[in-house]
C-alpha cells in the first residue's frame, strides 16, 4: 500500500510539471471566472424575478425551452425508458416520446423561470468543460505510462521490492485522482461563485461527475494499456485524441445524415449503427447523460455506460497482463 | 507462508537459468552461478553474451523461461527478494521533474524508508557519491556522469547487501570513478556484495575479487580473478625483459618460443615459472645481449579473457598476439585506470605480492 501511495504521489508531482496539465487547470479557472463573472441578479420578492444574464436577455425563452427538453429526455433515461440505436436513428419516434415528457414537464414543472435559466446555463457549461477537460487529459495523460516505462527508468523502479501490479496501479489510479481533482475543484468554484451571484445553489451541478470521471477513466484505461504496449508518447496521444474525437463526433454526425435521410435506403446502416453503439464507448452519449445529469441527476442510459464499462475493464485487465509480461 | 531468511546463503544463486527472446533468440542457455556474500563480483563477456539480461533477470525486469535465482536466500520472483538489494542500470534515467534529492527520496520510499531515516539516508548517499553541491538541481541539468552518480546513490539507499550494478563507471570522470572505486572497496570492507556488469575489463579487474566470464549465454568461466587468469596460461607466467640490441637470429629462436617483442628494446615471454628465466638469462649473455631488468607478470584478467572468448570463437583476437598485445597498450594508456600493476591493469590488493617484483641483472 504505501509503495502504491508513492507511486500515486509521484504522479501528481509528475503531472504538475507538465505544461498540458498547467493549461487545463489555467483554461477551467478563466472558464470558471468568465461565467460566474457574467450572471447579475436583479432580486425580486421570493425568487430573483430576474436575472440579468447576458444571453437571457433576449432568448430567456429559449434556454427555458431547452431546459424543458433537456430536462424531459433525462427523465425519460432516469424513468427507464430505452434510448437505443433504433430510436435515436428515428427522429419522428423520438420526437414523439419526448413531446409527451415536455408537455408533462410544462404542467407540473413548478421550477421558476430564472432557476430553469441558471441551471440550463450549468448544464451547458458542464458540455463546455466536459469536452474541453478531456481532451487536455488526453494531452496530460498521454505521456505517463511511455515516461515511466523509458530504458534506464523502469528497470530502477522495478529493482525495488514493489510488485508490478502496484506501479501500474498507482500509476493509473494516481493521473485518474488528479483528473477528478481538478475538476471537482472547477465544479466547486462554478457552484459557489454562480450562487453567490445569483442566489441559485444548484448542487445538481455536482452530478455530472461520475460519469465524466467515469469517461475520463476508461480513456485513461485506453491510454495506459496503449502506452504499456508501445512505450510510445506521441503515438498514445495521437490515438487518444483520435479516438475520442472520432468516437464522440462518428454516431452523431451519422445520425445526423441519418436525419437527412442519406442513408434512407440503406438496410445495411440499421446494422452498422448497431455496431457502433454497441461496440465502441460512445463518448458522446456519455458526455450526453452526464450533463443532463445537472439537471435531473441521475441520467443514465445503460448500453454505452455498459460498454465503456467493458472498455475500462477489457483496457485495465490487457494493459496490466502486459506490464507484467513484458520484459524491459 | 513467508520465506525464512537465510544468512548463510549465496548473496547470489542462480540454476539453470536460461532467456529465450521472441523469435527464438537464446540470451541465456542454463546459467549456473553462486557469488558469495561479501564478494566483489565482476560479470564479464562480449558483447550479446547476455550479461545485461542476466543482471535483469536478477531484478526481475526480465522474466526468465526456464530455471531459478535467488538473492539473499530469496526467490527473485518475490517482491521481497529485492528489500535489501540496491541496483544501478545502465544509463540510468530519472523524472526530469525532480532534483536529486527528490530522486533518491522517491526511490528511498519505494525503499520501504520514511521520516528522519529517508531524510538521513538521502543526505547521506548525496554526499557519499559527492553530488553534495548538486543536491537541489534538476535531473536536466545534470551531466551525464552526475546521473550516473545520482544512479549510485540512490542503489545505496537503505545500505543495501546486494548491490547490482550495470556499467557503474561509464560516462564518470577519472576523479569520480576513483571516489566509485573507493566507495566499492568500502562497501566491500563493510560486507555488502557487489556485483558488477562491465565490459571494462581493467575496471572489473580493479574493483572485483571474483568474476564469471558469460559467453553466448553460457558461464565459460567463474572464480577469484587470479585464479582464472592462472588457469587459463596453465599455471604459466609471462617475463618481460629489457635487454640490450638483439642479433636477428636470437630474436627469431625466442619468437618460435613465443616471444613478443615491444617497444624500447623489451620483449616478453611466457615461462612456465621464474625458474624458466634463468636458462633464458644465461642464453641472453652467451650471445653478448646485456640484461638490464627483469620483470615477471601475470596474466592480466584481459588476456584470460580473451583466451576463453578465443577458445569458444577462433575468430577473436589472439591475447598473445603482438598486435593484441599492441592494442591492448593503447587502451591501457587510454584508460584512466592508475599505475598499472604488472602490466595487467590492476590495483594491487591486500594480500597480493608485490606486483611489480622484479630483479635487476
Amino acid at each position: 500500500m504505501n509503495a502504491l501511495w508513492v507511486i500515486f504521489v509521484d504522479t501528481w508531482r509528475q503531472s504538475r510539471q507538465q505544461v498540458v496539465l498547467i493549461v487545463l487547470l489555467v483554461l477551467l479557472a478563466l472558464m470558471a471566472g468568465a461565467w460566474i463573472a457574467l450572471p447579475r441578479t436583479i432580486d425580486g420578492p421570493g425568487e430573483p424575478a430576474r436575472i440579468g444574464l447576458w444571453i437571457s436577455e433576449g432568448p430567456a425563452d429559449f434556454l427555458e425551452e431547452l431546459w424543458v427538453g433537456t430536462c424531459a429526455q433525462a427523465r425519460l433515461q432516469r424513468e427507464g425508458e430505452r434510448f437505443d440505436a433504433a430510436d435515436l436513428l428515428d427522429a419522428g419516434r423520438l420526437e414523439l416520446r419526448l413531446g409527451a415528457a415536455k408537455a408533462e414537464i410544462r404542467l407540473h414543472d413548478t421550477t421558476p423561470q430564472p432557476r430553469r435559466v441558471v441551471e440550463i446555463l450549468f448544464y451547458l457549461l458542464a458540455q463546455l468543460i466536459f469536452t474541453l477537460s478531456m481532451l487536455l487529459f488526453i494531452g496530460a495523460s498521454a505521456g505517463y505510462f511511455p515516461g515511466m516505462l523509458e530504458a534506464g527508468a523502469i528497470e530502477a523502479l522495478l529493482a525495488r521490492p514493489i510488485s508490478r501490479l502496484q506501479v501500474f496501479a498507482g500509476k493509473y489510479v494516481g493521473g485518474l485522482a488528479l483528473y477528478t481533482v481538478a475538476i471537482s475543484a472547477t465544479y466547486l468554484i462554478v457552484f459557489v461563485g454562480i450562487g453567490l451571484r445569483t442566489g441559485v445553489w444548484h448542487t445538481g451541478v455536482f452530478f455530472v461527475l461520475p460519469l465524466q470521471v467515469f469517461t475520463a477513466a476508461v480513456l485513461y484505461a485506453l491510454l495506459a494499456a496503449l502506452g504499456v504496449a508501445t512505450r510510445n508518447g506521441l503515438l498514445c496521444l495521437l490515438v487518444g485524441l483520435g479516438f475520442y474525437l472520432v468516437v464522440d463526433t462518428a454516431l452523431a454526425t451519422l445520425l445526423q445524415l441519418e436525419e437527412l435521410g442519406v442513408f434512407a435506403e440503406s438496410s445495411a446502416w440499421g446494422v452498422a449503427a448497431d455496431v457502433l453503439y454497441f461496440g465502441l464507448p460512445n463518448f458522446g452519449l456519455l458526455k450526453s447523460h452526464a450533463c443532463a445529469s445537472v439537471l435531473a441527476a441521475p441520467s443514465v442510459a445503460w448500453p454505452p455506460f455498459a460498454v465503456a464499462a467493458a472498455w475500462l475493464l477489457l483496457a485495465l485487465a490487457f494493459g496490466t497482463w502486459k506490464f507484467r509480461r513484458t520484459d524491459y | 507462508m513467508p520465506e525464512a531468511i537465510s544468512e548463510d546463503a549465496p548473496a547470489v544463486e542462480i540454476r539453470g537459468l536460461a532467456k529465450t527472446y521472441r523469435k527464438g533468440i537464446r540470451a541465456l542457455d542454463g546459467v549456473d552461478l553462486a557469488v558469495p556474500r561479501g564478494c566483489r563480483f565482476g560479470l564479464l563477456g562480449p558483447n550479446g553474451a547476455g550479461k545485461s539480461t542476466l543482471v535483469k533477470i536478477l531484478i526481475s525486469a526480465v522474466r526468465p523461461s526456464a530455471g531459478s535465482a535467488r538473492l539473499l536466500g530469496q526467490d527473485i520472483r518475490k517482491a521481497r527478494a529485492r528489500v535489501r538489494v540496491g541496483y544501478l542500470p545502465e544509463s540510468p534515467r530519472f523524472p526530469r521533474y525532480l532534483d536529486a534529492m527528490q530522486v533518491c527520496a522517491y526511490h528511498g520510499r519505494l525503499a520501504g524508508l520514511r521520516g528522519q531515516a529517508l531524510a538521513r539516508e538521502v543526505e547521506r548517499v548525496i554526499e557519499r557519491v559527492g553530488l553534495g553541491e548538486q543536491r537541489r538541481t534538476r535531473v536536466p541539468a545534470l551531466s551525464k556522469g552526475m546521473r550516473q552518480l545520482l544512479g549510485v546513490a540512490q542503489a545505496l539507499l537503505g545500505s543495501p547487501q546486494l548491490l547490482v550494478m550495470d556499467e557503474p563507471t561509464d560516462g564518470v570522470d577519472p576523479i569520480a570513478r576513483q571516489r566509485l572505486r573507493d566507495l566499492f572497496a568500502e562497501l566491500g570492507r563493510q560486507g555488502a556484495t557487489l556485483f558488477i556488469n562491465s565490459h571494462q575489463l581493467a575496471e572489473v579487474e580493479a574493483s572485483c575479487d571474483r568474476v564469471a566470464v558469460l559467453h553466448r549465454g553460457r558461464i565459460l568461466s567463474q572464480g577469484p580473478v587470479a585464479e582464472i587468469a592462472a588457469a587459463v596460461s596453465g599455471g604459466g607466467l609471462r617475463i618481460r625483459f629489457r635487454t640490450g640490441a638483439l642479433p636477428e637470429a636470437l630474436w627469431r629462436s625466442l619468437a618460435e618460443r613465443g616471444a613478443i617483442r615491444e617497444a624500447d628494446d623489451r620483449f616478453s615471454m611466457p615461462l612456465p615459472d621464474e625458474q624458466a628465466a634463468q636458462p633464458l638469462i644465461d642464453e641472453l649473455r652467451a650471445a653478448g645481449v646485456p640484461v638490464y631488468a627483469i620483470e615477471p607478470q601475470r596474466r592480466s584478467l584481459e588476456e584470460a579473457f580473451l583466451s576463453l572468448i578465443r577458445e569458444q570463437e577462433p575468430s577473436a583476437p589472439d591475447p598473445l598476439s603482438r598486435e593484441t598485445v599492441d592494442n591492448r597498450k593503447i587502451v591501457e594508456k587510454a584508460s584512466s585506470v592508475p599505475p598499472l600493476a604488472g602490466g595487467t591493469g590492476r590495483r594491487p590488493r591486500e594480500g597480493d605480492g608485490d606486483p611489480n617484483e622484479g630483479e635487476s641483472a
